[in-house]
């Protein structure tokens, strides 16, 4: 009994604390929308940075009061001045039994049943009502005076833009009770045939389109045309021509409208949901993969394959090209993608090629792609990625080295007696003894560092054992010598004969070089000559490329030719020769559009002029009828304003908001005219500038 | 003032500490009357220590209140307090004051009435009739506004419609949009506080007249929404003789872009000794073997060892061609133009060496196009010499002088082609738009000036028609107007047009738009607001002997306040003493 109060007093404060948290939340919920709608209104704001506003006040304020903390003190001491019932004695529900007297005890058990009998001692519910309250008209309010502001801002624009959002507004012929559109998407699609009512459609590509068209009364004939081409009858399903259908198979985008006993309709939307082909996306490998000598001859594809309905198949065609010069071969080989399902959307390839069972020698080289179809047979591919194995004899040779133009051979020629020293070095493990193999190993190592230093100095690089300079002032006379103690302890940065003239590129393929040289040096001083094969090797290919890279193709430049000198030139008798005179004639260019350009500007005249111009309106309304062929969602609209705007006789009955309609369609649609190159219109020629030129003529002599 | 509100505050503060000590104090015996003491006694000292002067005016002649459109109601009647007396007038449909309608006579009825101009000012008309008359003027504060604007009416297709604005703006950040059939097609924004001079430009897509707009937005408030007219026309041809000495590729790019264009080009080029290569393309019917004469073509394209290499007779043909006919010459020159010769007397160069490729800047269309890496020979200026194009550096690329009727234009861009093959095909028409526009000219037999730019219906328009011919009777419209010539210089005529409603007007050669009378109201305002400040500066009516207004200022006596001050302090100090 004793804990039963304590623990009735906890969950009290546990409920008190709910309540304030609560009672906060929905307060900050109430300011947070009003305050959001003011900011939004005045000042554009977006509503969210309100929202963190509010939060980030809300938890300051909570940090500063902590709402989540009762302390049953003040708990018990508020109960006390609500009921006096509980006759001031509740905080004697925290003691613990031990603490107690005996008439302690006996007004504990008082005062408990007075608790007890208490019911809902905090009243929270009725508490929460104001805030509820203020909370959801503040909600309400702010979203009513949102929607009013967003209705007035569309209210003022009196133009409809020539982008649709959402469905076009239909309008259809009285006669038209009911229509019912089926459509049928094709099977690879996997998707159901759904219905519709309206007639504005959205379809996949090849979908089949079936209108059941009820009538309100007997028809004599319905046509439908697509297009603005022509039309086509529907079909009576029922004797009394009340219901007609058409079937029809989608393709191509457009509109079509329906013509009830000649009468056409409105233009209603076709929109075709494209089938897309596969995308292939490759992550690993990059375009070109070198495989030097020492790594393993395994290329490691990743890609993930997707499209919008169904995957149907996928492979990865290889081929290897082996030789050189005239006598190359190729090989082509189709491998299948490892772990592929026919049928999925989205698949993630990952498969490793081993050129080796491919029967790739060094040398050769691997050309392959990712090839994908989808359920309707559309082919994807890839871009082709190359893997190279690098021939190791090849790069030993010296064919073109000859052409070298900045570096020297002696220092290629060094690399290469390092390699070959090395792999002496190797083949003679067994029979030299642990002491000469490491020794050989080190000396192999310090040349590697000579021939790195000799290619360091290209790039700058200072000389590393930096006792080069000590022996320049041995002679105690040069103490006193300015210029010695200079040229010894200064660094010339400015010396033509260190400066390098490369460009950041080829500084940067050196310096891996360097690094790679590194990386053997390391490994010869390790006594481990066969791991720094692989990095003399990449070192002397890496050097190979370099000097290869002079070879570059670049575009031929204009050159203008030097006038012959005819003194100079032929001297035999070309009296002779007769040169033909080329005389050509070719038709002024014509101008697509320049219906639509004109149509412009006679669409801003008065409309009682329209008629003298009709043949280039009708032409630019072909313009329009192609836009909105092409693009129905967008341009539907313009054609159907413009329609209407060639139909009407009365100039009255002219929207102005059809003709911006129209203009800003073409507007969008037209291309910009070239630019023809003119001349200027001269000063006119009056009797006085003539007579004040002259005078000018003759003073000038 | 500041003193005044320091004092203020302190004195505030004090007060209430005077207060708060004197309701708290244990004795309630005159409470009210020691509160009231303490108020006094501040209120004195404030009076001691900031001395509070009263203004009084005093008017001596009465004047005459000038208003005009745009007047601040606000500015009107602060002046009428002091000047009460002032007779109101309107020379505008203000809806105040007593009409004026014929302003000089207004002006000789009341010859020696001080005025005061309110609005927007005085008309230029109205100026001029005031002479050297005094006025003082009160203009209404203009919070944003175009101060000026410029465009190129009539274009041809393809150009480039360039709209050169500035703009006096006070208020928050503006923004001006150019609009074409209800699309944004440029836009610019003037920060606060700010007069600006920038430019929108569009390439127009219509061929034929339309009516862009330019509209003013500050925040979500259209401030201004004015119409920019504008005529598109299809270039006319060009007929261009090229002669070369030797093949060129960079003129046979020309030539056939050129006559895919439908113009009509004949080249002529050596390849040995005596032996030429002719081409014509889209020539006339019945174009003979050889042109008779260099009058027939419009521009001629050479290079100076094939002018070099003409007989004498021919040189002198082409001379004359050029001087007389007004025949254009573009020469590619280099190094060996030929400082002996009539095209080349003036022609200097000197080579810059560029590694890198620069831009070609050519001011025609404010663009920049990249030019190809190579050595180049740049041209220097000398006087009457003008630069078509020059690269980042300012080294001159082209230039053009004048020649007797016709011009010579120097380029040494002999690689133009290379400009196009990169892909900048816009960029090579352009180029070559400026050499031909700046070299060729076509005569006609008339052209028209109209002013002023902005006309509006029911204002005079002033045409001026330059013609070698005699008639003096044109029909404008529906209507007939006779042109009266000019006395001073024969072939000129005059008219006064005045057009009774706003839209396109057309002669049949010219054709220009006149806005309503609402238009440009802003701009014509702050021109307005201009010649009235200008002219009121220039004969202002305030020195110090002349004021009307005479200020005068005197302070409350500050013994009246010691008084206060001393009697509050000794009622205090007495209560105290007994409480």
């Amino acid at each position: 009994m004793a804990e039963q109060g304590a623990t009735i007093l906890s969950t009290l404060c546990r409920s008190w604390s709910r309540y304030r948290v609560l009672r906060d939340l929905l307060y900050t919920l109430a300011i947070c929308a009003v305050v959001s709608v003011f900011v939004r209104h005045f000042s554009g704001l977006p509503v969210w940075i309100t929202v963190v506003v509010c939060l980030f006040v809300l938890t300051a304020w909570w940090m500063l009061r902590k709402p989540w903390k009762t302390n049953p003190q003040l708990l018990s001491r508020w109960l006390d001045q609500q009921y006096p019932l509980l006759e001031e004695s509740s905080q004697l529900l925290l003691l613990v039994p031990a603490q107690k007297s005996t008439l302690q005890q006996l007004q504990y058990q008082r005062t408990l049943q007075a608790l007890e009998q208490i019911n809902d001692p905090l009243q929270i519910k009725r508490r929460l009502r104001w805030p509820i309250g203020i909370s959801v008209i503040a909600v309400a309010a702010s979203l009513v005076f949102t929607r009013l502001s967003f209705t007035a801002n569309n209210s003022k624009s009196p133009v409809p833009s020539t982008i649709a959002s959402g469905k076009l507004p239909e309008k259809r012929p009285p006669e038209i009770a009911r229509v019912q559109l089926s459509i049928q998407p094709p099977g690879y699609t996997q998707r159901p045939v759904r219905e519709q009512r309206e007639l504005s459609v959205r379809a996949e590509t090849g979908s089949v389109l079936h209108w059941t068209i009820h009538s309100n009364r007997p028809i004599a004939q319905l046509q439908i045309a697509f297009n603005g081409q022509k039309p086509l009858a529907m079909h009576p399903s029922t004797k009394d021509s009340l219901q007609w259908e058409y079937t029809y198979t989608t393709d191509s985008s457009g509109f079509y409208q329906l013509l009830v006993a000649g009468k056409p309709s409105d233009l209603y939307q076709l929109d075709i949901i494209p089938d897309l082909v596969p995308k292939i996306t490759v992550s690993s490998p990059g375009a070109v993969t070198i495989i030097d000598y020492g790594e393993p001859p395994i290329v490691a594809i990743a890609a993930t394959i997707s499209d919008d309905y169904a995957l149907q198949d996928a492979a990865i065609v290889a081929t290897i090209a082996s030789g050189s010069g005239e006598a190359v071969k190729f090989k082509e080989t189709l491998l299948p993608a490892a772990g592929f399902k026919q049928g999925s959307r989205v698949f993630e390839l990952r498969q490793r090629l081993s050129l080796q069972q491919l029967g790739m020698q060094p040398g050769d080289e691997l050309y392959f792609y990712i090839r994908a179809n989808d359920s309707r047979r559309q082919e994807s591919r890839s871009d082709v990625l190359i893997a190279r194995l690098t021939d190791t004899a090849q790069l030993m040779s010296i064919d073109g080295f000859a052409n070298t133009l900045n570096l020297k051979p002696d220092y290629f020629r060094s690399q290469r007696q390092i390699i070959i020293e090395t792999e002496q070095l190797l083949r003679d493990k067994g029979a030299i003894g642990t002491d000469s193999f490491n020794n050989k190993s080190n000396s192999l190592g310090t040349d590697q560092k000579l021939l790195r230093l000799r290619y360091g100095k290209f790039l700058g690089d200072e000389a590393e054992s930096g006792d080069e300079h000590g022996d320049e002032l041995d002679n105690p006379a040069d103490f006193s010598n300015a210029d010695k103690v200079r040229d010894a302890f200064t660094d010339k940065h400015d010396n033509a004969e260190d400066a390098t003239f490369y460009d950041p590129e080829t500084k940067k393929q050196l310096r891996a070089v360097l690094g790679q040289m590194w990386d053997a040096e390391l490994k010869l001083r390790l006594f481990t000559p066969q791991e720094a094969l692989p990095f003399e090797y990449k070192a002397l290919r890496l050097l190979k490329d370099l000097q290869q890279q002079s070879r570059v193709y670049v575009a031929k430049a204009s050159f203008k030719v030097h006038p012959p000198d005819p003194s100079k030139r032929l001297s035999g008798d070309l009296s002779k020769i007769d040169l033909p005179y080329i005389k050509k004639q070719s038709p002024a260019p014509t101008d697509p559009n320049e219906a639509g350009r004109m149509a412009l500007s006679i669409l801003s005249d008065s409309a009682n002029t329209w008629k003298s111009e009709e043949p280039v309106l009708r032409e630019a309304l072909q313009l329009v009828e192609q836009a909105a062929i092409k693009n129905p969602a967008r341009y539907l609209n313009a054609l159907s304003a413009f329609r209407r705007l060639m139909n009407t006789t009365e100039p009255n009955n002219i929207h102005a908001a059809d003709i911006i309609l129209v203009q800003q369609c073409l507007q969008q649609v037209l291309p910009k005219p070239q630019r023809q190159p003119s001349i200027r219109m001269a000063p006119v020629r009056t009797e006085t500038s003539n007579q004040y030129f002259r005078k000018l003529q003759e003073a000038k002599l | 003032m500041t003193w005044f509100y320091i004092l203020s505050i302190a004195g505030a503060l004090l007060l209430l500490l005077l207060l708060y000590r004197e309701w708290t104090r244990t004795s309630t015996r005159l409470r009210t009357a020691r509160c009231l003491a303490s108020v006094v006694l501040m209120a004195s000292l404030l009076g001691l220590c900031y001395p509070i002067k009263e203004a009084a005016t005093t008017a001596t002649n009465a004047g005459m209140i000038v208003l005009t459109e745009g007047y601040s109601k606000d500015s009107l009647t602060a002046f009428r307090k002091t000047h009460a007396d002032d007779s109101l007038f309107s020379v505008d449909d203000t809806g105040e004051g007593i009409p004026v309608s014929d302003w000089p006579f207004f002006l000789k009825n009341h010859p020696a009435a001080d005025l005061h101009v309110f609005g927007d000012g005085l008309s230029r008309e109205q100026i001029a009739a005031l002479g050297t008359r005094p006025i003082q003027f009160h203009p209404s504060p203009q919070q944003a506004c175009i101060t000026d604007i410029y465009w190129k009416q009539a274009l041809l297709q393809g150009e480039q419609l360039r709209v050169q604005v500035r703009f006096h703006n006070r208020i928050t950040t503006v923004r001006l949009l150019l609009r074409a059939y209800g699309l944004t097609k440029d836009s610019a924004t003037i920060n606060a506080d700010a007069d600006t001079s920038f430019e929108l430009k569009t390439i127009p897509l219509q061929t034929g007249t339309a009516l862009y707009e330019l509209v003013t937005i500050a925040g979500r408030d259209t401030i201004a929404r004015e119409s920019i007219p504008i005529t598109c026309a299809k270039s006319g041809t060009i007929q261009l003789l090229i002669l070369s000495s030797a093949p060129d590729f960079d003129n046979s790019y020309l030539k056939n872009t050129l006559a895919a264009f439908g113009y009509a080009v004949e080249m002529v080029t050596s390849l040995s000794s005596g032996k030429r290569e002719r081409q014509s393309l889209n020539a006339a019917e019945n174009t003979k073997q050889a042109p008779a004469s260099f009058n027939e073509f419009d521009v001629v394209l050479a290079d100076p060892a094939a002018l070099k290499n003409m007989s004498t007779a021919d040189l002198a043909n082409l001379r004359s061609s050029i001087s007389e006919n007004g025949t254009g010459l573009i020469i590619k020159a280099d190094t060996a133009t030929g400082q002996r010769s009539f095209f080349g007397a003036e022609a200097s160069f000197r080579s810059i060496r560029d590694t890198k490729g620069g831009m070609l800047f050519n001011q025609a269309d404010s663009n920049r196009y990249p030019l190809p890496a190579g050595n180049r020979i740049a041209l220097v200026p000398a006087p009457g010499q003008r630069t078509l194009l020059a690269d980042a550096s300012d080294n001159c690329l082209a230039l053009e002088q004048q020649a007797g009727r016709g011009r010579i234009v120097f380029t040494t861009l002999l690689n133009s082609f290379s400009i196009a093959l990169a892909g900048n095909r816009d960029a090579y028409l352009q180029l070559w738009s400026t050499l031909l526009e700046a070299a060729g000219q076509r005569n006609t037999h008339g052209s028209w000036r109209i002013s002023p730019l902005l006309a509006r219906a029911y204002e005079p328009q002033f045409l001026q028609w330059e013609t070698g011919g005699a008639d003096s009777m044109v029909p404008v419209g529906t209507v007939m107007l006779a042109f009266s010539k000019d006395t001073r210089l024969p072939g000129i005529q005059h008219a006064v047009y005045w057009p009774e409603a706003p839209g396109w007007h057309a002669t049949e050669m010219s054709a220009w738009y006149v806005f309503p009378q609402q238009a440009w109201q802003q701009l014509r305002s702050y021109q307005q607001r201009s010649a009235t400040l200008a002219y009121a500066n220039k004969f202002s009516v305030i020195t110090a002997e002349d004021s009307r207004i005479k200020q005068k200022t005197s302070s409350y006596s500050q013994l009246l306040f010691l008084i206060l001050f001393l009697g509050a302090a000794a009622f205090l100090w007495m209560e105290q003493k007994q409480g």
